[in-house]
């Protein structure tokens, strides 16, 4: 975990640009931009002057949320008032990005905008917003994934299982888009072929590869590695750039020589708007709060990887992972391009 | 020996037995509250929990989940407000004692009802849980959806008068739960583009609507003085007590309700709320008093509660057997385990057996705990049936309110609320039943769920559906099941005209 530095990045211009691209956003936005010359040296200085609310987009007790929570326990500390942590769930995560994007630009609001809802749901859903309703404020934390099967099936090695899905097509337990994208590009890059079957929680996948109603699933390593210590699932491959810190003798995909990385962000984000001054007070604040040695280790405990991304690199990931999810998504038919 | 007696110290040391005691305490508060459901106690304990021993930690969320689970029949009975939805098969039979003075015996069969179901279902599992746990292997997609369609034959003994007009509510139960995103593409369907019902329709706005609300609306038409107390005073003494009858009565419905509710807990993602409809049913199917159901039947809720308890216990069956969680509530503990770096599954039996003999322990003490608690809370909430109504209502309305909006802090979800209330009393008026319309709206996702997985894994051959022995047995059942719901729904239907004549309490 190398490579957390506190950042003195500040967001880039298009982070502030209007929330909506039409006649009347462009007026509010020289209007906002107006007040925001007049007013801002002295908001930048007092921000923050009260308490920040943080809209997390999953539910409470999950890993987003625990995550969310102790990052903002620490951050607390460095800016001096409190944070509230509010869950503002449904919609596949998308309800608590549009209550951001809705909300003041005044840096009193801000919440989680991971790279689900941002990069992949929008393809899939009208969602009110773009990555253009956003000042991101910084990317903290790496989800990965397993390709696991179970210690029943005759697959012992990741080319064992290739080789098999070539000549017969094998079933994958899938819980979101992201996933089958994953598996299409495996597919494409290896000549196997993989049908989904859909679950709700990776929990419910989990269980269907090991009672052997599916053949393979790529989950969260806390749902996967706690029954590969039980003697029920075997663990093939991590499928994100980096080996699962877990079970750090399984290589990668990549090490195995199959060119496919699927991997997952969690990130900080403020409505457009925002002052760029209080987004860069929030950046720094979080930034210094991740580097807190006890939320590293829970977010570890959590199954995410602590990852600082200032907010331009966050955003520049989003914009990019958009881009590559809508040629994937439409290669697999579930859009039309 | 010598882990049991560790574990023994261990549950029973003065700090540890005052969490477990706190967690049924909150539990049964929190659960009595419409809106607050036996899930949410446990969340609320868990930051509690973060910083203590893996035994007490455990304990004390067990304690807040069993507590819950009886809890939510505490505002059934009373107020006609399920406090969570394992306790909708409760409310009308409980409400009706209720209404006829003999609440505190409606409750106190509930309570020991949900006690004994409790206990039963942690006997089983301290017995077999590593034996049984391999019975959740054994259901896949096929098993679930057969076993749904079984399940979906409860409809004949929860529809009342007219199996007609139940039909119809559960086919609009199984209807309404197809709004949200398609579980098998992720898109939206018929969600009318609105994204709060991307989520689909919360089950909580929908059971707070359509029970709370509606009866909220009833009251505000019988216009009532307000000086009258909502309930009246017990006319006698049996009609606060389980007397020998009651007892004789409660034996066949809790004996079934436990053991459904243990099978149901064994199978993962089912819940108590199932368990709570199939004990109800099976005590109707028993009954010796069949033409007291709806009306205030000391056996239907006896079949209820304890059938909703019982899948507690053996929830933890495939937690401890396969570390994979029975239902959310399991899927919490997982995390408390997780915390506290221990793995649920078949080696932790090995790795740490002073855990798991300190939670079998901690389970059996956390049922007496509930009995006592429960016996010294049913009499504080039932002082609430002397409160005239004009106090109580605005209370429970607001209550009712508060618990919508909190479970995500959605306004919206507040609308949707008071429009499942208006539906809800419309379909008093008109004396289509509530309950089946929430058993099929229950029961919908798993049904469709595991339905379009099996083709999923098929290609699309329907002949899946019957290619397993466990399948099969399931769909006899249901084939059976219906029979005899028909034949017995025949042979009652005279009786249950006869005493409808006489019948004036409604």
């Amino acid at each position: 975990m190398t490579g957390f530095c506190r950042s003195t990045h500040r967001s880039s211009p298009r982070g502030s640009s209007p929330r909506r691209a039409h006649a009347l956003g462009t007026a509010a936005f020289c209007l906002t931009a107006a007040m925001v010359a007049l007013g801002q040296p002295q908001a930048a200085d007092a921000f923050p002057e009260r308490e920040i609310t943080l809209i997390v987009n999953y539910g409470a007790g999950g890993s987003t949320d625990l995550s969310a929570r102790v990052l903002a326990d620490a951050a607390e500390e460095i800016l001096g008032q409190p944070i509230r942590v509010e869950n503002r769930t449904g919609g596949s995560g998308t309800v608590g990005p549009t209550f951001i994007a809705n909300a003041d630009p005044d840096g009193y609001t801000i919440g989680v905008a991971s790279f689900s809802p941002m990069a992949v749901t929008p393809h899939l859903q009208e969602v009110p917003y773009t990555l253009d309703s956003f000042a991101f404020i910084v990317g903290y934390a790496r989800y990965r994934s397993g390709l696991a099967v179970s210690t029943e099936s005759e697959f012992e090695t990741l080319e064992q299982l290739l080789e098999a899905a070539r000549s017969e097509p094998l079933t994958y337990a899938t819980t979101s888009s992201q996933e089958d994208v994953l598996m299409a590009r495996l597919s494409r890059a290896t000549g196997a072929s993989f049908d989904r079957v859909s679950y709700r929680s990776g929990q419910e996948s989990v269980t269907a590869v090991i009672s052997g109603v599916v053949d393979v699933v790529a989950e969260n390593p806390l749902n996967v590695v706690p029954h590969v210590h039980n003697g029920t699932l075997r663990l093939l491959a991590s499928v994100a750039s980096v080996r699962l810190f877990e079970m750090p003798e399984i290589p990668t995909l990549q090490e195995q020589g199959v060119d496919v990385v699927s991997e997952s962000y969690a990130g900080l984000a403020a409505p457009a708007g925002t002052p760029p001054e209080i987004v860069a007070v929030l950046e720094n604040a979080f930034s210094e709060a991740l580097n807190d040695e006890t939320v590293q280790q829970t977010m570890r405990d959590l199954g995410m990887e602590p990852v600082y991304l200032s907010s331009g690199d966050y955003r520049t990931l989003l914009e990019e992972g958009r881009e590559a999810m809508a040629t994937d998504l439409a290669e697999i038919g579930l859009i039309d391009n | 020996m010598e882990p049991v007696l560790a574990a023994a110290a261990n549950v029973f040391a003065l700090d540890h037995i005052v969490f477990l005691i706190g967690g049924v305490c909150i539990g049964v508060v929190l659960g009595a509250i419409p809106g607050l459901s036996a899930t949410m106690a446990i969340a609320l304990v868990i930051p509690f929990t973060l910083a203590m021993d893996p035994v007490p930690a455990l304990l004390m969320m067990m304690g807040a989940y069993k507590g819950g689970i009886f809890g939510g029949s505490i505002a059934a009975i009373l107020i006609k407000a399920p406090g969570t939805s394992a306790a909708a098969a409760t409310v009308e039979d409980g409400h009706a004692l209720a209404r006829r003075g003999q609440g505190l015996k409606a409750l106190k069969v509930s309570l020991f009802a949900s006690v004994i179901g409790d206990t039963f279902s942690d006997i089983v599992l301290i017995l077999t849980a590593a034996q049984l746990a391999r019975v959740a292997l054994q259901f896949g997609p096929v098993e679930y959806a057969a076993l749904t369609v079984f399940a979906l034959t409860i409809v004949g003994s929860a529809s009342g008068k007219s199996l007609i007009k139940g039909l119809v509510a559960a086919v609009a139960g199984l209807s309404l739960a197809l709004v949200g995103l398609d579980p098998t593409t992720g898109m939206p369907r018929l969600a009318f583009g609105e994204i709060n019902l991307y989520g689909g329709v919360p089950l909580l706005a929908l059971l707070i609507g359509i029970l709370t609300i509606a009866e909220l609306l009833r009251q505000i038409e019988a216009r009532r003085a307000v000086s009258i107390a909502h309930l009246p005073p017990p006319k006698q003494p049996s009609d606060s007590r389980i007397t020998r009858e009651d007892a004789g009565l409660m034996v066949r419905p809790v004996v079934g309700g436990s053991i459904l509710g243990t099978i149901i807990g064994i199978i993962p993602g089912l819940g108590p709320t199932l368990g709570a409809f199939l004990g109800y049913d099976a005590a109707w199917r028993m009954a010796r008093r069949p033409e007291k159901f709806g009306k205030g039947s000391v056996e239907g809720i006896a079949g209820a509660e304890s059938g909703n308890n019982a899948v507690s216990g053996a929830n933890l069956i495939p937690l401890l057997g396969l570390g994979i969680p029975g239902d959310i509530e399991a899927a919490i503990l997982i995390g408390a385990f997780l915390i506290q770096g221990l793995t649920p599954g078949p080696f932790i039996f090995q790795e740490a057996p002073e855990v798991v003999y300190g939670l079998y322990i901690g389970l059996i003490v956390a049922n007496m705990v509930l009995l006592c608690f429960g016996l010294v809370a049913i009499r504080g909430f039932t002082l609430l049936a002397g409160i005239r109504t004009g106090l109580l209502f605005p209370t429970v309305f607001v209550l009712a309110i508060v618990g919508t909006y909190s479970f995500q802090q959605s306004l919206y979800d507040v609308g949707l609320t008071f429009a499942f209330g208006i539906i809800g009393y419309l379909m008093v008026k008109v004396e289509i039943p509530r309950t089946t319309f929430l058993i099929g709206f229950i029961l919908a996702p798993l049904l469709e769920d595991n339905f379009r997985r099996a083709l999923q894994i098929s290609r699309g051959d329907y002949s899946i559906f019957f290619s397993s022995w466990l399948g099969n047995a399931f769909w006899i059942a249901a084939i059976a099941s219906a029979i005899w719901i028909g034949w017995q729904r025949r042979k009652r239907a005279a009786q249950m005209e006869t005493i409808d004549r006489q019948d004036t309490t409604r």
